[in-house]
């Protein structure tokens, strides 16, 4: 505390205000704007314009000093704390970048599945922006001492090399791939390893490369990969969508909703109720048990069993046992080419409508030419004519040589090559071409059915010749189509 | 090569389009008229002009006669109905190159710019 003789200033141990008092009585002199200044200038308070209005109206309210008076005449400025750095993502990248944290939590999500924990990438996307700290504004004490104001925090997230930062602020994208964010860094990857289970803790997986998967997959997620997907756990009723080669170390329990697409060819330990479409060869260690596959290569289960379901398969099929001594249903179609199928049956109806068309123009354009006398609409018209009969000829050839293609190909692929090492049990019905064939007792292995030369179905146990199928199933002529050709994931070639 | 399209019928010039297009022309602008085509001819520069005789307020005879005032060397082919000799004898004496009457064949239009590029290329060669 300073004192003029009476006058007084008090200031706050921190600095933060200074209060002039002035006790009553005092000569009129001593309560002036000035002498109050050099009270409160002595007293080490900084007196800028707001102090120097304070001190003055201080003054004219003492008046006649009747009671003692007391004023805060001066306050500190705080100082104003800079931001924390932050990064912000664009629409679509939000959910990663911006809560920083896996974005199942984020309150407004109502598909749990579809939790955005893996969200595709292309290079040069703009996937947010990036906020640098500030330093904040410093504050001063009532001396004019500096209050040092806290300068923002870094921005928590790393970018790994993968993404780049312009002058701008952006982040963008350096290769195509997934944006992850994982121990605080942000990158783009290009093939992405799952370490626990596809679940809610991922969501769906949809990845331009390849994936693998340490857990398995839990019921009604999807993962989908243009590479290879490699599952090293159980998958349950979820959905596969792969591009290249399949891998299930866990085997496959679909319970009738499981699906499973896959380009190439797969390697699976077992598949259970599951609803399935394999393009390259399908190698099942154990068994095959209810399930609608369609396979465009071999299907090889040399030591399982297929139990129930319909199969379709282009190639050949090495099975240990086909059925069950319960008599279980089962279908295996094979010498077809499923996975060609429909694109065959849209080939030949393009080709139909075109032949259709023309038949039309052909007709349209005959009329008008039998006119003696043709008008010029007439002559516009045939032009027109003329023309969408070139076009549709084009189109003719086009299709033709598609078509043409297609049943190359089915020849090439087509065969049947059909190896039981063990027992054919009741109850299994084959379809092989437009026959089918059906089996009331138990056949015991090892057996090999296939054409023989003269184009009869014909079996073959051990060393023995050959024999007609016919002795040991019912074979029966049927031109109608193949149950397998109805599977819905049929895909075109 | 640029081609400018003149024909009151889009249909038709759709047609021409896609006959030109199997020749590889992909720099066309299209005309629905003759006045249409005396606005756009200056800032095209076409390389030929493909031009329909019977069209809306300005035909593709008066068109020729215009354009030729001042360009005697960008060749028109005229691809209409009229078949007279008259009409073809009138057209080519107002300037056209070539006549190609409908209905045509894609080929035979495509024949007829061919055999019409070429003429202009000998000539421009000799």
């Amino acid at each position: 505390m300073t004192a003029n003789q009476e006058t007084q200033v008090q200031i706050a141990a921190d600095g933060s205000q200074a209060t002039l008092i002035a006790p009553p009585g005092l000569a009129t002199a001593m309560v002036t704007p000035s002498s109050l200044a050099s009270v409160v200038k002595a007293a080490g308070v900084l007196i800028d314009k707001e102090v120097a209005r304070e001190i003055a109206a201080f003054a004219a309210a003492y008046g006649s000093g009747v009671t003692e008076r007391r004023t805060i005449i001066a306050r500190s400025v705080p100082p104003v704390a800079g931001e924390d750095g932050r990064m912000e993502g664009h629409q679509g990248f939000e959910l990663i970048i911006s809560s920083g944290h896996a974005p199942g939590s984020v309150a407004e999500r109502t598909d749990h599945y579809a939790g955005l924990n893996y969200v595709q990438v292309k290079t040069a996307d703009i996937v947010g922006a990036a906020h640098k700290p500030t330093e904040g504004t410093d504050g001063r004490d009532v001396r004019g001492g500096v209050i040092k104001a806290q300068p923002g925090k870094p921005i928590p997230i790393k970018l790994h090399p993968t993404l780049t930062l312009d002058s701008l602020g952006r982040i963008i994208a350096e290769k195509d791939g997934v944006l992850v964010l994982r121990e605080n860094e942000l990158s783009v990857i290009q093939s992405l390893e799952v370490p626990g289970y596809v679940d809610f803790s991922t969501g769906h997986i949809t990845f331009a490369g390849s994936v693998k998967i340490a857990g398995g997959v839990r019921p009604g997620f999807k993962v989908t990969a243009d590479g290879d997907i490699h599952v090293g756990g159980l998958i349950e009723s979820a959905e596969i969508r792969c591009g290249a080669d399949f891998v299930a170390r866990g085997g496959m329990a679909g319970s009738g909703r499981g699906t499973i697409s896959v380009g190439r060819n797969a390697q699976i330990v077992y598949l259970d109720k599951v609803t399935g479409t394999f393009s390259g060869n399908l190698n099942v260690e154990r068994e095959i048990v209810d399930c609608k596959l369609v396979v465009g290569q071999d299907l090889n289960c040399p030591n399982g069993a297929i139990l129930g379901g319909e199969i379709a398969v282009t190639g050949s099929l090495v099975v240990k046992v086909i059925g069950s001594a319960a008599c279980i249903p089962t279908t295996i179609s094979l010498g077809d080419v499923p996975l060609l199928q429909a694109s065959r049956r849209a080939a030949v109806k393009v080709v139909d409508q075109i032949k259709q068309t023309l038949t039309q123009l052909t007709a349209q354009e005959r009329l008008v030419k039998m006119k003696p006398r043709p008008s010029a609409a007439d002559r516009e018209m045939l032009t027109e004519t003329a023309y969408e009969l070139s076009q549709q000829n084009n189109e003719l050839v086009k299709w033709t040589a598609k078509l043409d293609a297609i049943e190359i190909a089915a020849r090439e692929r087509r065969k049947l090559d059909l190896h039981i090492a063990k027992a054919i049990h009741p109850n299994v019905k084959f379809h092989i071409g437009e026959f089918a064939i059906h089996f009331k007792d138990t056949v015991k292995g090892p057996v090999w059915i296939y054409w023989d030369e003269q184009r009869q179905l014909v079996y073959k146990t051990g060393s023995v010749a050959p024999r007609a199928l016919s002795e040991i199933a019912q074979i029966v002529r049927m031109p109608a189509a193949r149950p397998a050709e109805g599977t819905k994931s049929a895909v075109a070639a | 090569m640029r081609v400018l399209l003149v024909d009151d019928s889009k249909t038709m010039r759709n047609i021409v389009k896609g006959v030109l297009g199997t020749l590889g022309v992909t720099a066309i602008e299209e005309a629905a008229n003759g006045l249409d085509a005396v606005s756009k001819v200056d800032a095209f520069k076409p390389d030929l002009i493909l031009l329909d005789w019977n069209m809306p307020v300005m035909d593709g005879i008066t068109f020729v006669k215009t354009y030729r005032a001042k360009n005697k060397t960008t060749p028109i082919i005229m691809v209409t109905t009229e078949a007279e000799k008259a009409k073809v004898m009138e057209a080519i004496q107002a300037g056209v190159n070539n006549y190609a009457v409908k209905p045509f064949t894609p080929e035979n239009l495509s024949k007829i710019i061919e055999t019409t590029m070429a003429k202009v290329a000998a000539k421009k060669a000799a």
